[in-house]
């Protein structure tokens, strides 16, 4: 029954690393896949190739594949609210399917770099001075603020295909960066 | 209880295999690739592990034979795989991170595509 | 046009892949056979007196069929010669020992590097105790020197220092690659042993065991610090 189970796992686990989009979470489910690896050498009477197997596997390659992902561009994305006094789960969930899960397979897919969220509740100019990042959303009421630099290529194509990442959303600004800068004085 | 019969070392061996086969083939990131490679060694591994496997046997440590000893000869084939297996995956990051650098290169087909969206 | 024929090309790729394992699957379960086993009932027939070791696959891998180790031990070898030649960071790896200091102390969660601390010892007494005891226990060379790597690295998160000199450890990995070819040639294959009998045998066991997880903790460190700098080679050349 365990070997069955431990094999079952091992088989999704592998499926899950595999058709992943996101490769920082392909890489870790490696490291489970590893792990699980090991548990089946152990019951299969091998504890050497387990041992081997959980030091190597789980320890030693997930480190350098992590190390060698940093060097696949990544698109940072920030999410501003100002409403929201803290972040937990609910609210990250919330914005999830909408457009957090669409965005990511759009930027994996058809861009082919690695996109990375970040989630704040500080005000939307002040991040949008201080922290650089390449595309900020912006959350105020029903209105979602897009920011971006007007010469990035990849911000081009995302407003291009906007219709297509979010169907369902009407209420969209997009708004370049030096344009938002004028207007941060003039209000 | 026929199909979970099936589900044995060796045919999960095979499985994770060509999973991994699959992931070389089709998917576009040159790190993606590289694991995949990782999964088919994985599946290579279980299925030398198991290849003489049955379930009354003993780790082969230690005089006591109070079981038959399992069989040593793959376990001592596979340690050795695997630490050829880690040299395999820093051998293909190192040239991946090195194409990143002198060229910019981090999926297959990547070059192709950007040049037709650009125009 | 072509991008038709680039989903008929990922169709048929799919179709490859699902109709290998079937095939593969099919053959197997149709055409499996029990074979005999001499080698198993060779190797696990008298492996204590004959090689010293109670664990028959350290009795396989540093006597029986010694020849495994020494070409593993070259395969990663020249894996390590390939991570540290074929760069281009090669050339400038000196400049980034001078300018990491300080960036990556910032960085650290005084968390991870207390909890590191307090592990650390205890991955480095585990991972001796695995080579040590390799030839009566589950472990050996590889295993202890592949804990002893994640040691170090656990040490990198604490203190990121940059100061180990890589040719120098390169250097030493070499030598004792010379070291283990040479102690089974001249003990395993030209029976040069000062006695026959168990004592020595597992003298010459820890021993081998304690080379190869030294050469192989310095390869991976070798292969992990490369790739660290390769990673701070990213922070200074993005900007130029």
């Amino acid at each position: 029954m365990f070997e069955t189970i431990i094999l079952i796992t091992l088989v999704v686990i592998a499926c899950f690393a595999v058709f992943s989009d996101n490769l920082l979470r392909s890489i870790i489910y490696l490291g489970v896949f590893s792990l699980a690896m090991a548990l089946a050498y152990l019951h299969y009477n091998a504890p050497d190739v387990a041992i081997a197997e959980a030091a190597i596997g789980v320890g030693l390659s997930t480190v350098m594949y992590l190390v060698a992902l940093k060097k696949v561009s990544v698109y940072d994305i920030c999410y501003v609210n100002e409403n929201i006094e803290q972040f937990n789960d609910d609210h990250i969930g919330s914005i999830m399917d909408s457009f957090v899960r669409p965005m990511e397979l759009f930027l994996e897919r058809t861009e082919e770099v690695e996109p990375q969220i970040s989630y704040t509740n500080h005000p939307a100019l002040e991040v949008l001075a201080d922290e650089n990042h390449d595309c900020i959303l912006h959350r105020d009421g029903d209105l979602i603020y897009i920011y971006g630099d007007a010469n990035d290529r990849i911000f081009q194509d995302i407003i291009a295909n906007l219709n297509t990442i979010i169907p369902d959303m009407k209420d969209v600004r997009v708004v370049f960066k030096k344009e938002v800068s004028l207007n941060g004085q003039a209000e | 209880m026929k199909p979970l019969n099936l589900i044995t070392g060796e045919t999960v061996g095979i499985l994770l295999f060509f999973i991994g086969l699959y992931g070389l083939m089709t998917k576009k990131t040159i790190v993606k690739t590289i694991m995949s490679m990782s999964i088919m060694q994985a599946g290579i591994y279980l299925f030398y592990i198991t290849i003489n496997y049955s379930p009354d046997t003993v780790p082969p440590i230690g005089q006591s034979r109070e079981a038959a000893f399992a069989d040593p000869v793959p376990s001592a084939l596979m340690i050795t795989a695997i630490v050829i297996g880690i040299g395999v995956t820093a051998i293909g990051l190192t040239m991946f991170m090195h194409y990143k650098q002198q060229h910019g290169i981090t999926h297959w087909s990547r070059n192709r595509n950007q040049q037709g969206s650009e125009h | 046009m072509a991008r038709q024929s680039n989903s008929y090309i990922h169709i048929l790729r799919i179709v490859l892949a699902v109709v290998g394992a079937a095939v593969m699957l099919f053959v197997y379960l149709n055409h499996s056979e029990k074979l005999n086993t001499p080698l198993m009932d060779f190797f696990t027939d008298d492996f204590l007196a004959q090689t010293g070791a109670d664990n028959a696959v350290a009795a396989i891998y540093l006597n029986y069929r010694v020849f495994d180790t020494l070409f593993e031990a070259l395969m990663l070898m020249v894996s390590v010669m390939e991570v540290i030649n074929v760069s281009w960071a090669n050339k400038h790896s000196d400049r980034y020992q001078l300018e990491e200091d300080d960036m990556y102390y910032k960085n650290n969660s005084e968390l991870v590097a207390r909890m590191v601390g307090i592990v650390y010892p205890f991955v480095i007494l585990l991972g001796l105790y695995i080579i040590a005891n390799g030839h009566v226990s589950p472990g050996g060379g590889f295993q202890g020197g592949a804990i002893l790597a994640t040691a170090l690295i656990s040490r990198y998160l604490v203190y990121p220092n940059f100061d180990l000199d890589l040719h120098i450890i390169e250097k030493m990995e070499k030598i004792l690659f010379l070291f283990i070819v040479l102690t089974p040639v001249l003990y395993v294959f030209m029976q040069i042993q000062p006695d026959n009998t168990v004592i020595s045998h597992q003298v010459y066991m820890v021993f081998m065991n304690t080379l190869i997880g030294l050469k192989v903790f310095f390869g991976l460190s070798i292969i992990f610090y490369r790739f660290v700098f390769y990673e701070g080679a990213d922070n200074t050349f993005i900007d130029r």
